[in-house]
């Protein structure tokens, strides 16, 4: 073993355990209030809530029903959205393929807060769907007016992560077995009957498994939530983060913790599950030549739909560019209206802007570098010793009970922090370190994004031929250099991409940051936050520009250089 | 899962073939001698030496893969001196015994190619020098011809018999095919 590897062993274990625990202890410490004493919870905070309260049980319950629903409703509304999405991009050749492809990555490159935003300003009251339909049929009030309401919140959350199902449905749908679908249509079925009885049923692996995970991400969902709920109900998360912050009920905040993990870790059981059929179910099939369109009615069909996505899904995005950069002067939306960059110059004008920009890349950086190395870590540790993983130095695969357990530890750690939720862990940290800072906020983002960077690395591992295993360690006595010095550089993009995902995300995520609330500190997601909230809209749009110019920048480099090869989100 | 149990011996510098059909656990039993399996129970000799307790890296045996197992990331010269770098040698020692392999394999000037711009019969010359790179005491080769188009075929394996008579290493080969298994060896195992 080589001294530098060693040490690069060492402190890749070092970082794997240090993001480990910042996900355990605080997912721990922020369920443990349900148990505890009343007033030991409440002394926490500082003498508030000394007497005993009673739970707010039929409100948590009634969260809990919103939440359910809210989320089914938007799985829903994603598959349907999704699905001819999926077929466009798997099967046909059109002009604007590429482009609908690269809305997949909008969920993870766009942040929640820039997509509330953006949906404010396209589907509000004031919004420019309600003045175009205004001006156009001379109506006096606004017509569409469901934004803060369970249907705001599904559509919201439904059009922000169709791109989840369009991505894993149409990477299935390329490797469809064609022979099936031609043998059909050779019985004399129908175009249609085939889709329904043969394509439909081989891709509903697929379909469920993104749908389980839209949901999951819509059950965890925070700041769309908060801004688009009110009213109609609150989701858990909101519950929780009022409680956590605002009642100081710390004993409901870890009631509603408990309740909220055990749905979700439910769920991502089921995930995991449907995940190992839905891969296994395409594995294997080749790739599939793309036809172009053909006939009127697909053509309709897919103008019609293309039409669809670009006004009701690229359209709020666009009016967040077009908010930034236009200057409204005397009266209404028909006043005079010019381009100026007048609204760029008093974001960048202010005291904080700088500051925020430097916390936001520093603490991106961080917790990209602590979640990587982690996910390295444990995606090598797993190549070597999962039996599942195919590649066991082990040799064999005996069933025995510990490395069956050793294989469910393996496939259980990465989707854990899918089962915690941001503002939970959040208050965990913020019952251990009340006074949280940077570091805290960087740890709590890579301990719960680490396994986004997983993904990407084990998708890189997983292509190389376990004959390339072999030949580094016949061809080398030192032990640690199969993975330095072969599968490391073999899997360079893969990490690369995962590195760009967890920056992406930590420089997105407004919700850590709200829940910790570290005092005078701030970065582009809250400022993005703040100056949506006092209704300054138009620098709000300028800073949710920058900041997906940000995030977006980021990933369309992994994407760039990563064309051609592909890893699931 | 089945069981294999295999016995034989071999002289120094000798060819041998295992033979047998896919699935019998040839493979299995070079994997074994290569150190990637761990035998139930029995040993494996090498020069005297029981080396059934070392790691593949210290066994002084080499394998030359199906797929050739080449690595991508890394230039012909230093695949070949991935090995010796292994062990020890310098960067420039590596390149200059890379040079000699290429020189003796017809392939002077592959020297920084990437080895995804080879062709079927460079590749595999390139995994042989790889693998002798480190002079082994013993040579495996899994199915090195099975997923080649025939003509190829017949030109490689004689390449293949050609590299053992000259340089005198020790070879096993695993193969499905009785008249590889007799082209290329002097003596032949049948398993099933």
């Amino acid at each position: 073993m080589r001294p530098v590897h060693l040490a690069a062993l060492v402190l890749a274990a070092v970082s794997f355990s240090v993001v480990l625990l910042a996900f355990v202890v605080p997912a721990l410490a922020a369920i443990a209030p349900t148990f505890g004493s009343v007033a030991a919870s409440g002394g926490v905070s500082g003498g508030i809530a000394e007497f005993p309260r009673s739970l707010p049980f039929a409100r948590i319950m009634s969260a809990l029903r919103f939440t359910l629903v809210e989320a089914l409703l938007s799985a829903v509304v994603a598959v349907i959205v999704g699905i001819p999405a999926a077929l466009l991009v798997a099967r046909r050749n059109f002009p604007l393929r590429r482009f609908l492809l690269s809305l997949s990555g909008v969920p993870l490159c766009v942040p929640p807060v820039i997509i509330a935003l953006a949906f404010v300003l396209f589907y509000g009251r004031q919004g420019y769907l309600n003045v175009f339909l205004m001006s156009a049929f001379g109506l006096k009030d606004p017509p569409v007016t469901f934004l803060y309401s369970l249907a705001g919140v599904v559509i919201a959350h439904g059009f922000y992560n169709f791109p989840v199902v369009l991505r894993t449905v149409s990477v299935a749908w390329e490797r469809l077995d064609e022979a099936e679908e031609e043998s059909a249509l050779l019985l004399g079925a129908g175009r249609f009957r085939v889709f329904r009885t043969i394509t439909l049923p081989s891709l509903s692996g697929a379909i469920l498994s993104s749908a389980v995970l839209v949901f999951l991400y819509c059950f965890f969902s925070f700041v769309i939530v908060l801004l688009f709920g009110g009213v109609g109900g609150t989701t858990l998360e909101v519950e929780l983060y009022q409680a956590a912050r605002s009642s100081l009920d710390f004993r409901a905040a870890g009631f509603i913790a408990t309740v909220e993990t055990l749905a979700a870790l439910g769920i991502v059981i089921a995930y995991a599950r449907i995940d190992r059929h839905a891969v296994s179910a395409f594995r294997g099939g080749s790739l599939r030549e793309r036809k172009r369109l053909s006939g009127i009615g697909e053509r309709f069909a897919a103008i019609a739909y293309l039409l669809f996505i670009a006004v009701f899904f690229v359209g709020p995005l666009i009016s967040i560019v077009a908010r930034s950069f236009l200057v409204f002067s005397g009266g209404a939306f028909s006043g005079g209206l010019h381009v100026s960059p007048s609204v760029w110059l008093t974001l960048f004008g202010r005291r904080n802007f700088l500051p925020a920009l430097f916390n936001t890349v520093t603490i991106a950086l961080a917790a990209s570098a602590f979640a990587t190395v982690a996910a390295l870590f444990f995606a090598l540790v797993s190549d070597r010793s999962d039996p599942s993983s195919g590649y066991s130095s082990l040799g064999k695969t005996r069933s025995c009970f510990c490395s069956r357990s050793r294989a469910l530890a393996f496939r259980v750690i990465p989707l854990m922090p899918l089962a915690v939720s941001s503002v939970m862990l959040g208050f965990g940290w913020t019952l251990l370190a009340p006074r949280g800072n940077g570091l805290v906020l960087a740890l709590a983002q890579a301990a719960i994004a680490w396994p986004f960077a997983w993904t990407q690395i084990r998708a890189a591992l997983s292509r190389v031929p376990r004959s390339v295993r072999d030949a580094a360690q016949l061809l080398s006595p030192n032990k640690l250099d199969v993975q330095f010095r072969v599968l490391i550089p073999l899997v360079r993009k893969g990490i690369l991409s995962g590195a760009a995902f967890v920056f992406a995300i930590s420089a997105g995520d407004a919700t850590l940051p709200l829940v910790l609330s570290i005092r005078q500190f701030e970065n582009l997601p809250l400022m993005l936050f703040r100056l949506a909230g006092s209704y300054r809209f138009s620098e709000a749009c300028a800073c949710a520009v920058f900041l997906g110019l940000l995030t977006g920048f980021v990933f369309f480099m992994q994407d760039a250089a990563d064309r051609g090869e592909r890893g699931s989100p | 899962m089945r069981a294999v149990d295999v016995s034989f011996s071999m002289d120094e510098g000798s060819s041998l073939a295992l033979l047998g059909p896919s699935g019998c656990g040839k493979s299995t039993v070079l994997r074994m001698i290569a150190g990637l399996v761990k035998p139930d129970s029995g040993e494996v000799w090498l020069g005297g030496k029981d080396i059934t307790a070392l790691t593949p890296g210290a066994r002084g045996v080499g394998m030359v893969f199906q797929d050739h197992a080449l690595f991508t990331h890394l230039t012909v010269e230093d695949n070949i001196g991935y090995g010796p770098v292994s062990s020890g040698a310098t960067r420039k020692e590596s390149r200059l015994l890379a040079a000699e392999w290429l020189t003796r394999f017809g392939l002077e000037g592959f020297s920084r190619r990437r080895v995804d711009t080879l062709s079927g019969g460079e590749r595999q010359r390139v995994a042989l020098a790889r693998t002798l790179a480190v002079n082994p005491r013993l040579v495996l080769f899994d199915e090195p011809l099975s997923a080649l188009d025939a003509d190829l075929r017949i030109r490689l394996r004689e390449e293949l018999r050609f590299r053992q008579r000259s340089l005198g290493y020790t070879a096993i080969y695993v193969t499905h095919d009785v008249a590889e298994a007799e082209f290329l060896a002097n003596r032949i195992v049948t398993m099933a």
